[in-house]
């Protein structure tokens, strides 16, 4: 570890710590990778206190050293997706800006743009988001091809629900539910109408859903916890809970619409 | 090999890649978490065979996910997240999460306690696995952690 760097380095190297530790959050790394990042980069200083805490929602970094200003900083963090391009790039970034390769002010440059960038085009979302309910009905050993095809139809409400609601809403849960909502009364109308039992439909129900329900929230809830980190594990517990919820509310309310529709 | 055994292989490769493409994974990374995804499937299918539990072939069909995910990022140069949390999107408890709460929509509450611990032991066991791939790998590489 060199000299401690003067006030306007440290700040300047502070300023982009903050940013890598905000792209990563936002794009769903784990906590434990941003905080590492943000304490790699703070390191560079040459200060000799680091530290970083981090929750799902808020980045929380501090730089000190006897003789020096102190540096600390709260982020909040509210919108949150999963990217793993950018965490994928960020890492590749604080790597090379760690082990010399690159300077700081290239480094801050690149993060920058990673930020404007390194989304897939929408339309590539969007037709996953079709495909991916037949996916899942095949992958849970669904062979009937009638319903594989309503799977189609549900996998279109998904597609076209990301296009219509996903930004409208300031909170995701309304997105969900209208999700669930619209997957399970078409599953419901179209057993109905052709007379099938109701594992067929819980089948393509739960298959359509896989795109909407928390599975990895809560298994990053329970790796978090067992890392330690309990404040983000039950963050992400709760989290899990509320989307968990907005499926099943969803669920229930499309079943209820199309009972009363169906004779 | 019944047809339905060959669908859950593609169906494997199809979520994998799938939920790649959904979390911005380029498209050759995308390839190789398919690729992991139809031979997670195959030791879900095989262990199904043999050990009449969900949760113990759950277990091991990511345990093989944590490990290809490691050797994948290894080879390519990527964090383990970009192979590690696509791939397990198929296997982790989503549907589990969702009985839950719609069982207690239903009131049926016992029904919503019984999926409670299934969805915890889950995602635990599958939580375990990957703890249990990433202690190994950090066991070789404790010198190159450091910064400076």
């Amino acid at each position: 570890m060199g000299e401690r760097a003067e006030i306007t380095d440290a700040r300047k190297i502070f300023a982009v710590a903050m940013l890598a530790g905000e792209i990563l959050l936002q794009s769903g790394a784990e906590i434990y990778r941003v905080e590492d990042t943000i304490e790699r980069i703070l390191r560079l200083s040459g200060y000799e206190g680091t530290e970083s805490f981090v929750t799902p929602t808020c980045i929380l970094m501090t730089l000190r050293d006897p003789g020096a200003e102190t540096l600390t900083t709260i982020r909040r963090v509210t919108e949150r997706e999963n990217n793993l391009h950018r965490v994928a790039m960020t890492n590749t970034v604080a790597r090379a800006l760690c082990d010399g390769s690159l300077s700081i002010d290239a480094a801050e440059d690149r993060l920058k743009s990673i930020r404007k960038s390194g989304a897939l085009p929408r339309w590539v979302s969007l037709l996953t988001l079709f495909l991916l309910p037949v996916c899942f009905f095949l992958f849970f050993g669904g062979t009937d091809p009638v319903f594989a095809g309503v799977c189609l139809l549900t996998g279109a409400w998904l597609a076209a629900a990301r296009v219509l609601f996903y930004h409208r809403f300031t909170i995701r849960f309304f997105h969900d539910l209208l999700c669930a909502a619209g997957v399970a009364f078409l599953a419901s109308i179209a057993s109905g109408l052709l007379g099938a039992g109701t594992e067929l439909m819980n089948l393509v129900i739960i298959s359509s859903i896989m795109p909407l329900v928390p599975g990895v929230a809560i298994t990053t809830a329970i790796r978090d916890v067992l890392h330690g980190d309990y404040q983000s594990g039950t963050a992400r517990a709760a989290e899990a809970f509320v989307i968990a919820t907005a499926s099943a509310v969803g669920v229930g309310v499309g079943l209820f619409l199309s009972r009363a529709l169906l004779p | 090999m019944e047809l339905s055994m060959v669908f859950t292989l593609l169906g494997g490769f199809l979520t994998a890649a799938g939920a790649a493409l959904l979390f911005h994974v380029p498209a050759r990374a995308a390839l190789v978490c398919g690729a992991i995804g139809i031979l997670a499937g195959a030791v879900k299918l095989m262990s199904g065979a043999f050990i009449d539990s969900t949760i113990l072939s759950t277990f091991f069909a990511t345990l093989l996910v944590a490990l290809l995910a490691h050797v994948a990022a290894r080879v390519e140069r990527m964090p383990v997240t970009v192979y590690l949390i696509p791939c397990i999107f198929p296997f982790v408890p989503g549907a589990g999460m969702y009985q839950i709460v719609f069982s207690l929509i239903e009131n049926r509450t016992g029904d919503a306690i019984a999926f409670f611990f299934r969805t915890m032991v889950e995602a635990g066991a599958i939580a375990l696995s990957i703890f249990i791939i990433d202690t190994i790998f950090r066991l070789g590489r404790r010198v190159h952690t450091k910064c400076t």
